[in-house]
């Protein structure tokens, strides 16, 4: 096939064939790897979830009728508007300037500042629309936070609270330790806090969309029956009344969800006692982490992280994220789902396993008062609990002394000689010589 | 085929196969939008100045009526596999090592289905005036109750003890321990209504208060984090016109507002109860009532009548065999 075809109008040589078989793969790969068209994707997990309760599907129409009203409300990944609702004071939470900053492509305007910030630093893990699906996403461990559920694991605000900014500030700042999420402290103080403002709104957003689906499948509060449009403009003049009605929906919810952000603020926290730090309080502590504060449960007894309750392959622990992209399905509904999950990327399960806290590596930050919300609120998300205090003298329950004790007792965990085999070896040898 | 026109498909191969596979993993693709009618919402949505949107005006009660219902399964049932128990707790949650009761389908006397509930969407908001709300049958003291003791919600032997919990949201309610070691009581909530969600680890022999703040559109999930078989379902409402059938599948719901439509709801284990594949007969008074993904439509209610729905589901197909 190599040798030359005498008296053939095409002549080929071994080293021709070769550049042109690679230009072709270069042409094939550029096209294969262009980056995509920069838009907001479906949450397709909450959809056949909230399918899946609802017995019903949502049609192609409305789907993109979802769509149209998140677009209305929030703009496009180049073009992000902050929704007008009454009654919340929303440029105390977004500011025009600060998300078109993080938004958009990366690029330099004719000042020098830089553009696309969220582009350059976030979205190949956190996915163009905050889904924790970006081309990275995959390979990562733990996987990048979803912001759509508007639930972030490391905060100073209670269960149910959103975080505060200075929380996502610090998240940036310092990073996730034990994780891929890195620190972002070199970056100018209006940059970071341009980022936090784009995490915010890509959260309300991801939140406006989980209400839209299940009204649109009849499962919400509105009680929409059959393939309705949540909002037809074709119908508008014809049943204003309707209209009104899911107008007003959106507002009142919109507004809910600005609320949430615009009052979230950082828990209180008791000073610890007197003797924290102590070898007192540290025994207290590791009783309580046995007793009363059930830690060794998940933690074991060791703090490993291998409690007994969390090997069980029927049930392993799942976050809330993982939960919902991987709801128990059975028969049809399972087949009918299982092509559309794929199709849609949506990441595989993964379970989850309670911190070894003899690693000293603590991803919420390891000062006292860090490990303080996650023992007092828990991990939100997590089937990490939060330790609920009474101020009170039942000596069933647990003070706020209580857990800066327990406080004391994980912290002293990563310094015990289990914890450090190798330099107990090595003073073995060190004996024997 | 000549050699030049083998290289030709080769190349058009590696080409296909590239472009095909692409470089990375498979996404959701984007919906379309119509930027008009993106405009249009737009304009519509965002309301500019005070005040906001009007809200649709609602026509006002006449009176109170009652409604009681029957929640009656026909055909037999299989029995469910019992929860296994397992972990290191597994001995003080069974202590003769039998598996743990499943109490996701629970039959009484006369086939009386338990744990239904059923709850008004519709008005959706209530006004919390004497014409809706009887002031006289619930009472500022009911609908601000702190539901503690035999009223809470509690866990023993490593299940809860109410399947399915329903309260209102301006209420409290304490979560109890009675069992000799901690629990994790996992408590979903649901963002639709605001009603709140919390995790709170519940020593041993011991409570604590859930205070919903917001309300929830239908049940949502109860768990522990510790005891993986441990479920159940809890129901906040905004206004006091919801119930869960009894041992005996039966359920009440007094002083509902007369002379205005009404929409009620109603679901099983998180499934809302559907006429379709004659899950459910529904009869209103014994007259023919449609139940669609769990809404029924009351209307002509009159002050004083006495409302009786009666659910009569089929077994079979409701999977239940």
């Amino acid at each position: 096939m190599r040798k030359r075809m005498a008296g053939s109008k095409m002549v080929w040589f071994p080293k021709q064939r070769w550049v042109v078989t690679l230009v072709a793969l270069a042409i094939g790969g550029v096209a294969g790897c262009g980056s995509p068209v920069a838009e907001f994707r479906p949450n397709v997990g909450f959809q056949l979830k909230t399918e899946a309760e609802a017995e019903a599907q949502l049609t192609s129409e409305q789907q993109e009728n979802i769509a149209t009203i998140l677009e209305g409300l929030f703009g496009t990944p180049d073009d992000p508007e902050i929704p007008e609702v009454p009654g919340v004071e929303m440029p105390q939470l977004l500011d025009e300037t600060a998300l078109k900053m993080a938004a958009g492509a990366v690029a330099v305007d004719e000042d020098g500042r830089t553009e696309g910030l969220y582009r350059q630093h976030c979205a190949h893990c956190h996915g163009i629309t905050g889904d924790g699906m970006g081309p990275t996403a995959e390979f990562l461990n733990p996987y990048p936070r979803d912001y759509r559920m508007g639930i972030f694991k490391f905060k100073s605000t209670p269960k149910n609270s959103r975080p505060t900014r200075e929380d996502l500030h610090r998240i940036l700042q310092e990073g996730v330790p034990g994780t891929a999420m890195p620190s972002f402290r070199v970056l100018p103080e209006d940059q970071k806090d341009a980022l936090v403002q784009y995490v915010i709104y890509l959260s309300m957003r991801g939140e406006m969309e989980r209400l839209l689906v299940p009204e649109s499948l009849g499962v919400g509060e509105l009680g929409i029956e059959g393939d309705q449009l949540f909002l037809d403009m074709s119908k508008k003049a014809t049943d204003n009344e309707l209209f009104l009605e899911r107008s007003v929906y959106i507002q009142e919810q919109l507004a809910t969800i600005g609320n949430r952000w615009l009052n979230a603020q950082s828990d209180e926290v008791p000073a610890p006692p007197e003797n924290w730090g102590s070898e007192e309080s540290l025994a207290r502590g590791r009783q309580l982490f046995f007793g009363k504060g059930a830690c060794s449960g998940c933690h074991g007894n060791f703090g490993l992280g291998d409690g007994n309750t969390t090997f069980d392959p029927e049930k392993p622990f799942l976050d809330d994220w993982t939960k919902e992209n991987w709801p128990v399905l059975k028969g049809e509904e399972a087949a009918r789902q299982a092509p559309i999950r794929a199709a849609a990327g949506i990441l595989e399960k993964r379970a989850l396993r309670p911190r070894n806290l003899r690693l000293g590596v603590y991803r919420g930050g390891r000062r006292p008062i860090d490990l303080y919300y996650r023992l007092r609120h828990g991990i939100e998300g997590t089937p990490m609990p939060g330790l609920e205090i009474s101020t009170g003298d039942d000596p069933k329950k647990l003070t706020s002394d209580d857990v800066w004790s327990i406080l004391d007792y994980i912290r002293n965990l990563p310094f015990e000689s289990l914890s450090r085999p190798h330099e107990e070896l090595r003073n073995l040898k060190r004996e024997r010589l | 085929m000549s050699s030049w026109k083998r290289n030709l498909y080769g190349i058009a191969f590696v080409l296909s196969a590239v472009l095909l596979a692409g470089c990375e993993r498979s996404v959701a693709d984007a919906l379309d939008t119509d930027a008009d009618t993106v405009e249009s919402i737009r304009a519509s949505l965002v309301v500019k100045g005070e005040g906001g949107a009007a809200t649709a005006v609602v026509a006002e009660p006449t009176g109170f009526a009652m409604l009681t219902g029957a929640f009656k399964v026909n055909g037999s049932v299989k029995s469910l596999p019992g929860l296994p128990a397992s972990g290191e707790h597994a001995k003080i949650c069974s202590p003769d090592g039998s598996p743990l009761r499943n109490r996701s389908l629970e039959i009484g006397e006369d086939n009386g289905l338990a744990n239904v509930a059923i709850w008004l969407t519709k008005p959706r908001k209530v006004p919390n005036t004497p014409a809706w709300i009887n002031p006289e049958y619930y009472t500022e003291e009911r609908q601000t109750a702190e539901l503690t003791g035999d009223r809470g919600f509690d866990q023993k032997n490593c299940l809860f003890l109410t399947r399915t919990f329903a309260m209102q949201s301006t209420q409290k309610l304490q979560i109890i321990n009675s069992d000799p070691i901690g629990h994790n009581t996992k408590i979903e909530g649901d963002p639709g209504g605001g009603a709140a969600g919390a995790n709170p680890n519940v020593g041993a022999n011991s409570s604590v208060m859930y205070e919903p703040i917001g309300y929830s559109n239908q049940p949502f999930k109860v768990s522990c984090s510790i005891h993986n078989w441990m479920d159940a379902w809890m129901l906040v409402r905004p206004n006091p016109f919801f119930a869960v059938s009894d041992a005996k599948g039966n359920f009440e719901i007094p002083h509902i507002p007369a002379g205005v439509k009404l929409e009620f709801r109603v679901s099983h284990e998180g499934r809302f109860l559907d006429e379709k594949d004659g899950r459910v007969v529904l009869t209103l008074n014994d007259k023919p009532l449609a139940i669609k993904s769990g809404r029924i439509k009351l209307s002509e209610i009159n002050p004083g009548d006495e409302l009786k729905l009666k659910f009569e589901l089929d077994a079979k197909a409701n999977g239940w065999q």
